[in-house]
């Protein structure tokens, strides 16, 4: 029976012990278990405040990234409708050059015959 | 939080300290006839051990719940170092004196008082977290 008697005696300790585990929780951790108590809730309230401002604060990054992000395409867009115009002016240009050298060749051959031209 | 928000929060704690409280309160007032395994481990003294041991166990298991509803944590770990106790004891002098079949009982009643262990061990490390957090900035 000697094992137990030593079961028995843990036993016996560690219901002992607990109790005055508890006996000493109560009077030397009194204070920061009051304070868990009073800050639970502010603490749960912090936290999602915290995650608040996180999330805004992305959402402003994000808004802000998106505005530059239109800035710069709209300076794109101005520069690609201005390259747009250079292009339709140069286009026009050359089909009036184009005009001009056709009405040319065509009095060249009309006047051919007639008249030899120089050269 | 009302109390059916700390229920679903704490569903297995208020069981566990509901059987506590029952179990205590039929230790305390039966005796030891409340369990085969302590009158044969403790043989002479079980009696009056079974009372003490009783009226312990439904102390603890009444402290951890009147902690837990009205958010008094400084009464909820007194109750659970008890109930931890209480637990112990009676596991290990129901597998010492009943055996193998003591086996059920004796898990079942170490596995309660593994689960308050761990319970307070969480409870002070958020208390020391929030301590750490306060504002007067204190260790």
């Amino acid at each position: 029976m000697a094992v137990a008697d030593v079961l028995i005696a843990i036993a016996q300790v560690a219901a002992g012990g607990t109790i005055v585990q508890g006996a000493l929780a109560f009077f030397r951790r009194r204070a920061e278990l009051r304070q868990l108590d009073r800050q639970t809730d502010s603490v749960a309230v912090e936290t999602a405040d915290r995650v608040m401002v996180m999330m805004r604060k992305e959402l402003e990054d994000a808004k802000a990234a998106s505005a530059k992000a239109a800035e710069e395409n709209a300076a794109e867009q101005a520069d690609l409708r201005r390259q747009i115009t250079l292009l339709g002016d140069e286009v026009s240009r050359l089909r009036a050059e184009l005009v001009v050298a056709r009405a040319q060749i065509a009095r060249l051959q009309a006047g051919q015959p007639p008249a030899a031209a120089p050269g | 939080m009302t109390w059916p928000d700390r229920l679903e929060a704490n569903p297995f704690g208020t069981m566990a300290a509901v059987a506590a409280v029952a179990l205590g309160l039929l230790g305390a007032a039966i005796g030891d006839d409340v369990s085969q395994g302590m009158l044969n481990s403790l043989r002479d003294s079980a009696d009056i051990v079974a009372h003490l041991w009783g009226g312990a166990l439904a102390l603890g298991g009444a402290l951890k719940l009147y902690g837990l509803y009205a958010k008094r944590t400084e009464l909820e770990i007194p109750g659970l170092w008890v109930m931890i106790g209480g637990f112990t004891f009676y596991s290990i002098t129901v597998v010492t004196g009943l055996g193998v079949h003591g086996l059920a009982a004796g898990i079942v009643a170490a596995a309660l008082a593994g689960g308050c262990a761990l319970k307070t061990r969480k409870i002070m490390r958020t208390a020391r977290l929030v301590r750490g957090n306060g504002a007067d900035g204190g260790s």
